[in-house]
């Protein structure tokens, strides 16, 4: 870390109380689905958000993210008052994971919408299935394709059983059509 | 900025600062004197943050709020790189203080990179010029950094942003030390290398033949000698000036001759009359120039301390020109080490023609025991040693001559006939000169009983 960049650690734990007061603000809005943080809550998310960008290495200014994955998942129907703060906290910290498996390729509002759309749909309300099965194979693709998706591959020629490809010739050349 | 004055009324502690990380080493030192407030520090890590705040959202175009940490710190390193420079360009540690405490950190950044995007964008101008006005040399080490280090440098300063460690190390001396890094460093090199230029196309006619001397001299060839071209021509045009006389190249006698003159002067005479020498040479140029006129004063005065660590000898550092003379072995020349001996055996097993390897006797040896020794190594092949001995010339073959042991008296006008035990190219040598006409055998054996007779 550069020198100017270790200035401003130690100064945490002021910025988490800060960021925690401004992640409150989000209650205004979740409170329709009858969710709502504490202040304890809010200072938990922020503390799993900053151990996740120090465990993941990442640099993240301000608030972040986090208000909007509140925003984006309080009307879930698998958040309840109850699981609320702590899959809060667990989402937060997937999304980090996730940023870096995916070679920072996805913005975090496509990355947000995938998450919801997984953890809504396909995974129904499990953190498990979506971190391991849904977004693990979301991070491999990207990784071997660069998409989300695993590329049509029916166009593709293979070799047949023999393991001969299929051979074009003309007067001058042969060619092998792949 | 001085980094030390001779009185130091401030209370800060100047050997606590750090130059690489100016702003840091100062804060610390200043906070630990009193002249440092924690609201200070804090409106300046708050400053520092919004600016790195911005350059996030310029590079992920406002679509992530975090980023990678190795990119935040290299982000980091540049803002933090510029603001130190803007500081370092402060006239003294208290100054930079001041700045620290009425700018804020955007402000400092922006005057920084404003600094150095102003020695960048000079580079690339002054890139166009040197090459445009490049001194037509066979020298490998300027065509290098002239076509590959010096653009590939400002591109790799143009493809980061701002990095603290851009170390710049070229292929080529100048004739100054240049220790400035960055981008600064490049735009100095670039800015003594058009100075140089400017100077060697003047001239450019004698200077490839200065190069080969010295390369000759130096026992490599011209292309890989590691040397200043501007300092070469300086120092000859110098000398010859000092002679009384045009011109940039000396010969042994007259570089003797010169020797003669300096060694008794004290140094303070000599620093004259190099000064003087240098002088007369620039009113003879008329560059019409004063930083390229402030250079050469410059390179003059190097080469007076020069001149006076060896106490006037100059034939310790000056370059002698071989002419269009033969270069001549002798018994008494100067013997290669055994590390030398063994490179240039090398060199001549690796050469397949019987020119080179002629070639390469002649440029490489200077005693007669190591010709004679290496004659004796079996690096020249039986159908190549009249070839050899051809390219030696007469005066060489005579001294050859004179080393060949024989056990018959010898008659007046008639070839030794070596020993049995002889090395092997004895025999050939003989055999060459009785392939020779009478005149020219009559000569050489002539020679070769005076240089017995010598021994």
């Amino acid at each position: 870390m550069s020198g100017f960049l270790s200035l401003f650690s130690g100064k945490d734990n002021l910025a988490a109380r800060r960021n925690a007061e401004l992640l409150l603000d989000s209650n205004d809005y979740t409170r329709q689905y009858g969710l709502a943080l504490t202040h304890a809550d809010a200072l938990s998310v922020i503390e799993s958000r900053d151990t996740a960008i120090r465990d993941y290495g990442r640099v993240e200014l301000g608030v972040g993210m986090v208000d909007r994955l509140i925003l984006s998942f309080c009307d879930s129907p698998y958040l309840n008052s109850e699981n609320y703060a702590e899959t809060v906290c667990s989402l937060t910290e997937l999304f980090y994971y996730m940023k870096g498996e995916t070679l920072d390729r996805l913005t975090d509002d496509e990355l947000l919408q995938l998450m919801k759309r997984y953890f809504d749909g396909e995974c129904g309300g499990s953190l498990e299935l979506l971190a391991e099965r849904e977004l693990e194979t979301v991070a491999r693709n990207i990784r071997a394709y660069g998409s989300l998706d695993v590329p049509d591959e029916s166009e593709t020629t293979t070799a047949d059983y023999s393991g001969e490809y299929p051979v074009e010739e003309d007067d001058s050349w042969r060619s092998i059509r792949l | 900025m001085e980094k030390h004055s001779l009185i130091n009324r401030s209370a800060l502690d100047y050997s606590e600062l750090d130059y690489g990380s100016l702003a840091t080493s100062l804060m610390r030192e200043a906070a630990r004197v009193g002249l440092w407030s924690e609201q200070e520090s804090e409106r300046l890590e708050n400053g520092l943050l919004a600016e790195l705040a911005e350059q996030i959202s310029a590079i992920t175009h406002g679509e992530s709020s975090s980023i990678p940490d190795s990119l935040a710190d290299q982000l980091m390193d540049g803002i933090g790189y510029c603001v130190d420079y803007a500081l370092r360009a402060a006239p003294s540690p208290e100054a930079a203080l001041e700045l620290l405490k009425s700018k804020t950190a955007r402000q400092l950044y922006a005057d920084g990179k404003n600094l150095l995007d102003s020695h960048a964008k000079a580079s690339e101008a002054l890139l166009s010029r040197v090459r445009a006005t490049r001194t037509d040399t066979v020298n490998s080490g300027y065509r290098i950094m002239l076509d590959e280090t010096l653009p590939g440098l400002i591109r790799a300063w143009k493809a980061s942003p701002y990095p603290r460690d851009f170390a710049v190390i070229t292929e080529y001396p100048l004739a100054k030390d240049f220790t400035l890094d960055g981008i600064e460093g490049v735009h100095e090199r670039l800015s003594a290398l058009a100075l140089e230029n400017r100077f060697c196309a003047r001239f450019s006619a004698g200077l490839d033949a200065l190069l080969d001397d010295y390369a000759l001299q130096n026992r490599v060839s011209a292309a890989e000698s590691y040397v200043n071209l501007f300092t070469l021509a300086l120092h000859g045009l110098i000398f010859c000036r000092l002679l009384g006389r045009d011109g940039m190249s000396l010969d042994r006698d007259e570089l003797l001759e010169l020797e003669a003159r300096l060694l008794p002067l004290g140094s303070e005479q000599r620093e004259l009359l190099v000064t003087r020498a240098a002088e007369l040479l620039l009113a003879d140029c008329a560059f019409e120039n004063e930083r390229l006129e402030r250079y050469v004063t410059d390179a003059a005065n190097d080469l007076s301390t020069m001149l006076n660590a060896v106490g006037g000898r100059v034939t310790s550092i000056a370059v002698t020109s071989r002419g269009d003379r033969p270069v001549f072995v002798s018994p008494d020349g100067a013997g290669l080490d055994n590390d030398a001996f063994a490179v240039v055996a090398d060199e001549l097993r690796l050469t397949d023609s019987p020119d080179g390897k002629a070639q390469i006797l002649c440029d490489e040896l200077r005693s007669l025991d190591d010709l004679c020794d290496m004659l004796s190594e079996g690096c020249i092949g039986e159908d190549d040693f009249d070839t050899v001995f051809a390219a030696l010339g007469d005066e060489t073959c005579a001294l050859l001559l004179s080393r060949v042991g024989s056990d018959v008296p010898p008659e007046s006008v008639a070839l030794p006939i070596p020993r049995d035990d002889a090395p092997e190219w004895q025999p050939y040598l003989t055999a060459y000169l009785s392939e020779l006409d009478e005149k020219r055998l009559a000569k050489i054996l002539e020679l070769g009983s005076a240089f017995a007779d010598e021994r």
